[in-house]
């Protein structure tokens, strides 16, 4: 148990360092990730969070797991909707990145252990790494990705993201406090 | 000739009422219902709290980038699943707390002033 605690706090740190070493301290004006960049990571954080959702619904026979998982993956498409929705009103493709890629494969190892629990231990793995996932974005949002958005539309729809994670936070929250 | 009528007896009764004081008390003195709106956005309900009297209507808009419903505590009452620009509206016979059954977090409270 504690190796997957570990794992989801070493890939979560990786994901905020890989953040923040992209962001120049000496010149905060220059951004390292560009608008197409902000794009695609947006929409790819969102997705592997409907990916979890999916394993979840799949493995998982407990209300509070299941009802936490249907509103992360309405939630998560919503917000690929509408990013998917603005980047194609602004002709913007989003753009792979070393950000998106190391997002990606943290998410692959997530879900191969994620795939080999059952029962509680699913269900214990699944919200330690909503919690954690969610605090690692939600920095990553705050601190990096709405300062270096060009776009005040992106960076509008990124404020707007922020209750929704917040609040997603608190409710994981929540719903850890069943598995201690 | 109908409509004479009709003008003739409105004239009378605005009369009676001038000379007699209150045609009908009981309506004029009572206060009209009235609806109190409670906007659902950035993850909350605004006002938290509304303070409404007995048959009053409370309107929910919900202008947040996902969905949300309201469910009162003990399950008496619950709005369907509202999206944005989805509105739904209920007249509370008590004060009850309701939340989000969608997002558990988010809470708000109606207070229906005892007469």
């Amino acid at each position: 148990m504690k190796t997957i605690k570990t794992f989801t706090i070493a890939a979560c740190s990786m994901f905020i360092i890989m953040l923040l070493s992209s962001t120049d301290t000496t010149a905060q004006k220059t951004p390292q990730l560009t608008d197409p960049e902000i794009a695609s990571v947006t929409v790819t954080a969102n997705q592997i969070d409907v990916d979890y959702a999916l394993i979840a619904e799949k493995k998982s026979q407990n209300a509070d797991i299941l009802r936490f998982a249907k509103t992360m993956k309405d939630d998560h498409n919503a917000v690929i909707a509408m990013a998917v929705n603005l980047a194609r009103k602004l002709g913007v493709t989003p753009k792979t990145n070393s950000v998106t890629q190391s997002l990606l494969d943290g998410a692959k190892t997530m879900k191969k252990t994620l795939n080999s629990k059952s029962g509680k231990a699913f269900n214990k793995a699944y919200i330690d790494n909503e919690v954690a996932y969610h605090e690692s974005v939600i920095g990553a949002v705050e601190n990096v990705l709405i300062p270096e958005s060009q776009n005040a539309e992106l960076k509008g729809l990124l404020v707007k993201v922020l209750p929704t994670l917040k609040t997603h936070l608190e409710h994981a929250k929540m719903v850890q406090k069943e598995f201690k | 000739m109908t409509q004479r009528l009709i003008k003739w007896s409105s004239a009378g009764a605005v009369i009676a009422c001038l000379l007699f004081g209150s045609c009908n008390t009981s309506s004029s003195n009572a206060v009209k219902p009235k609806t109190d709106t409670v906007v659902i956005d950035q993850m909350k309900f605004t006002p938290a709290v509304v303070t409404i009297n007995k048959g009053d209507t409370v309107l929910f808009i919900n202008n947040d980038i996902v969905a949300h419903n309201a469910t009162e505590v003990n399950k008496t009452w619950a709005s369907p699943t509202l999206n944005n620009g989805d509105s739904w509206k209920i007249v509370p016979d008590k004060s009850a707390g309701y939340f989000c059954s969608i997002h558990i977090v988010m809470t708000g409270k109606i207070v229906v002033k005892e007469e």
